[in-house]
């Protein structure tokens, strides 16, 4: 665990030194800080579902974006640099270096999801106080946000990035190179993403059925991972199911990593 | 009491294949390798591109696996790097993380070696000294040249003490000076008692480094011996002189027939490293082709 430590912490260290991550965290920080804009336009008390809900889309889109292209990064650098070679040649053990790696891309989209909300809590609070004394009659509940519910979104969005991030460095020690890694990436955010979709095709029977079926139970289905109703909703309920999306989330990314590391130990350094 | 093996390192019958493309053609980067190396001796790897050096390296750092035969460090099985805290690997031109300094990379990589804490800074310190970089512990890897990348490969090749290194051309890109450098500290470290095995292209630093040469072609070693054979030393040795006088001339020619030798004036012809390189391929090349 010691060398899976030292890796990730010199990921996390370099991540952090890149432009590109910069560059993304300061947009997603300005997108987040630009929905207070939003009330120039009279949308009354439905302003908080849509400043919430362009927070967590930024959220859920930049956390993606990062784990595509910082993991793809991490994984080909240490490939194209031979420092990968330096690591092989001390014994470190491929399974030891993908842990590594992942928690290293782990590490920075956590750090991604806990600046983003540091800055959407203070808006969305912001926003709820001016609305709810404008329109104190506005809320069912008497209150606009549930804090511990947003925490669980966020969380949720996390896990999300984690799944997508073992899935990409699992494609990362197949592709010959970055370019291709990203692109592939990309496709299974989408193929991730459809299962939704396709159960509402598959419940005609019939081929749908079954593709529905295999994409619905093989691959992972980033729609569980949509917990934002526990915004509004409040976070009763919402604790089990977070719980058990843990678990979801670990099972796939075991499974990713484990594939990852028979593809690894099979590719010639 | 156990004695120190008279071999630290061993292939016997190494062949290495590689699948490329989508049909996993087959390519043979070494065909039934087998060397064995002394403790505390250098052999140089030398052979034209693809002949298999960096292929030999990898494989004694256990970073790929033979396809047939054993690759042995100190009679541990190098495979799977089995062997790493025997072994010093520094790979041909590796870019370090720009953004770290000198010391905190090396004690990044002394401590995945195994070291604890206390120990990796103690070694650090040791090897910064032992390479020239004392001076420059605190200063960013970035902003190195590249002689000073290279000898901070070195480094980290030499952390955490092990008692071979392989060097996958160490002077590759390196100006005259630094590459002088590279060789004395390289000396050093045989001196020290360390057991070198070594690639490059560069014929007059081979020489200098002296020890055995190991000549690959195709995968194969085709001459494996000291480097006073290699250069032809028990066929003919060539001198350059000063002018002799006729009656300085007979005299040496008398003094080299009573030992059994013959002189002869090779003038215009010097037969140069690179020509007797060049041949012993050719013979190579030239006896594959016959059989």
């Amino acid at each position: 665990m010691r060398r899976v430590r030292l890796i990730a912490t010199a990921t996390l260290r370099e991540s952090l030194q890149q432009r590109s991550f910069g560059l993304l965290l300061l947009a997603a920080l300005a997108f987040v800080a630009g929905t207070l804009f939003l009330r120039q336009f009279n949308f009354g008390s439905s302003e908080l579902k849509f400043v919430a809900d362009l927070g967590f889309g930024m959220l859920s889109l930049g956390a993606a974006l990062l784990a595509i292209t910082m993991t793809t990064q991490v994984f080909f650098d240490e490939c194209e640099r031979r420092t990968l070679h330096l690591l092989l040649a001390r014994g470190v053990s491929r399974s030891e270096f993908l842990l590594g790696k992942l928690g290293g891309v782990t590490l920075l989209l956590g750090l991604y999801t806990f600046v983003l909300l540091t800055c959407l809590c203070p808006v969305l609070w912001a926003r709820e106080t001016a609305l709810l004394a404008l329109m104190p009659d506005g809320f069912e509940r008497g209150y606009g946000l549930n804090f511990a519910g947003v925490m669980i979104a966020a969380y949720a969005f996390w896990l999300k990035s984690w799944v997508l991030a073992s899935a990409v460095l699992w494609l990362a020690t197949f592709a010959q190179n970055r370019i291709s890694a990203m692109g592939c990436g990309l496709l299974l955010l989408v193929i991730f993403h459809t299962g939704g979709v396709l159960a509402v095709y598959g419940s005609n029977g019939g081929w749908p059925a079954w593709l529905s079926y295999g994409v619905r139970y093989i691959l992972p289905d980033f729609a569980a991972f949509d917990l934002t109703p526990a915004v509004f909703e409040g976070a009763d309920g919402f604790v089990g199911r977070a719980a058990r999306l843990t678990l979801y989330a670990v099972l796939y990314g075991a499974v990713f990593i484990g594939l990852g590391v028979l593809q690894l130990r099979r590719r010639e350094i | 009491m156990s004695a120190e093996p008279a071999v630290v390192v061993e292939l016997a019958g190494v062949t290495k294949d590689y699948c490329v493309g989508l049909r996993g053609v087959r390519l043979r980067a070494l065909d039934r390798v087998n060397l064995r190396i002394a403790p505390g001796e250098i052999s140089v790897l030398l052979g034209p591109n693809g002949s298999g050096k960096s292929t030999l390296l990898k494989l004694l750092a256990g970073l790929q696996a033979p396809s047939t035969g054993s690759c042995r460090v100190q009679g541990i099985e190098a495979e799977r790097g089995r062997a790493s805290g025997r072994i010093g690997y520094m790979p041909e031109s590796p870019v370090f993380p720009g953004g770290m300094t000198v010391g905190a990379l090396l004690r990044h990589y002394a401590e995945l070696s195994g070291l604890d804490q206390s120990a990796a800074q103690r070694c650090t310190a040791a090897v910064l000294e032992t390479v020239g970089l004392l001076n420059r512990a605190a200063v960013k890897v970035g902003t190195l040249s590249k002689g000073l990348t290279q000898r901070l490969a070195l480094a980290q090749a030499l952390v955490h003490e092990p008692e071979v290194l392989l060097l996958d051309e160490p002077t590759a890109g390196v100006d005259p000076r630094g590459a002088e450098e590279m060789l004395a500290l390289i000396r050093k470290l045989q001196a020290l008692g360390r057991t070198i095995v070594l690639s490059t292209h560069q014929l007059e630093q081979a020489a200098a480094l002296g020890g055995r040469v190991v000549l690959m072609q195709a995968g194969r070693v085709i001459f494996s011996g000291h480097w006073s054979d290699f250069a032809g030393a028990g066929e003919s040795a060539c001198f350059r002189t000063e002018p002799l006088s006729p009656a300085m001339r007979d005299e040496l020619a008398a003094w080299l027939a009573a030992r059994g030798h013959t002189l002869r004036d090779a003038g215009g012809a010097w037969p140069t490293l690179r020509a007797r390189y060049l041949e012993r391929l050719d013979d190579a090349t030239g006896k594959e082709l016959s059989t």
